[in-house]
């Protein structure tokens, strides 16, 4: 996979990086969507400043991941940082699923978001590292080792989250049903 | 080999992930937006340095090293000036043992002590000791 490819040397070119975060903009989006308990604001905001610390180099790759991974763990930092602060602004939203509204008389589409919806709820049930690691192998289709990567753990740890919160994110959609 | 679980799993993540991609900001707005916050904010909070333990012990120690030094030389000198107020020093010799007074000798005394220090003589008066009894001329001696 294309993504994965660890992009080589030390430091890129401002225009080759830019080019390289437009081509992973929307799986930034949606990583930084789970990063923000699926408030579109705060993950606006939170890729913004993720962006703005790569701009400014307080973020540097540096070539031991590919581009991929050590932009979501930029993401990922940038809104533990910056959680602190909307934990006190927005108190009592820890659990925002916002979902798409659904197309008026779309049965099939409304049903679909019932899923996305009941999904969105299940994971906001798990651990944050079950969450994490479920949310980048089945999501974004990393490998355990490189959700490790991005959520800085062992591999033996991702393993056992991903182990048990694939277990509980299952028996919680079955609750459901 | 994946499981049953992990391709359902799969399923619905994909959905989820399908329809939040309908709504993504467009890259150009969040890059120009951080561009521009970089701009407005030139200097952006540096990330605050890690001192590495082993400093940061060195750097304790030394401290109580400082501290340490300084209250032992304020306590040398505060017992060298007692020992210089209670005693004659000359210096380079050191004070007998006969000529030692105690530093709080002078507490004990007290006014009137010295009408006391011997016994008056016989036929005397204590007064003697500080005012002296005056001269009586020769002639009017009966």
């Amino acid at each position: 996979m294309q993504d994965n490819v660890p992009a080589t040397g030390r430091g890129m070119e401002r225009s080759q990086l830019e080019r390289e975060l437009e081509r992973l903009h929307a799986e930034s989006w949606g990583w930084a969507l789970a990063c923000c308990a699926r408030d579109r604001e705060l993950a606006e905001e939170a890729l913004q400043s993720a962006y703005l610390r790569i701009l400014t180099g307080r973020a540097r790759f540096d070539g031991r991941s590919s581009v991929k991974t050590w932009v979501f763990g930029v993401i990922r930092r940038t809104a533990q940082d910056e959680a602190r602060f909307w934990r006190v602004r927005h108190s009592g939203t820890e659990e925002a699923t916002e979902v798409a509204d659904p197309a008026p008389g779309a049965d099939a589409t409304v049903e679909r978001l019932d899923e996305n919806a009941a999904l969105v709820t299940a994971l906001a049930g798990l651990s944050p590292r079950q969450r994490e690691v479920l949310q980048l192998v089945f999501y974004h289709d990393l490998t355990i080792e490189e959700a490790a990567g991005v959520m800085h753990v062992s591999l033996g740890s991702a393993r056992t989250h991903y182990e048990r919160g694939k277990k509980a994110l299952a028996e919680r959609l079955e609750e459901r049903r | 080999m994946t499981l049953p679980e992990d391709d359902r799993l799969h399923t619905h993540f994909e959905s989820l992930r399908d329809d939040e991609r309908t709504h993504v900001p467009t890259f150009r707005e969040t890059w120009d937006a951080a561009a521009e916050r970089a701009r407005t904010t030139p200097h952006v909070r540096a990330p605050i340095p890690r001192i590495p333990p082993v400093l940061a012990l060195a750097a304790a120690a030394g401290v109580l090293l400082v501290v340490g030094l300084v209250l032992r030389s304020v306590r040398d000198r505060d017992s060298a000036r007692l020992f210089a107020d209670s005693t004659i020093h000359v210096p380079g010799v050191a004070p007998s043992i006969t000529t030692w007074t105690s530093p709080t000798a002078g507490l004990l005394r007290t006014s009137g002590s010295e009408l006391l220090a011997a016994p008056p003589a016989l036929h005397a008066s204590i007064v003697d000791r500080v005012v002296p009894a005056p001269v009586q001329p020769r002639g009017n001696t009966p």
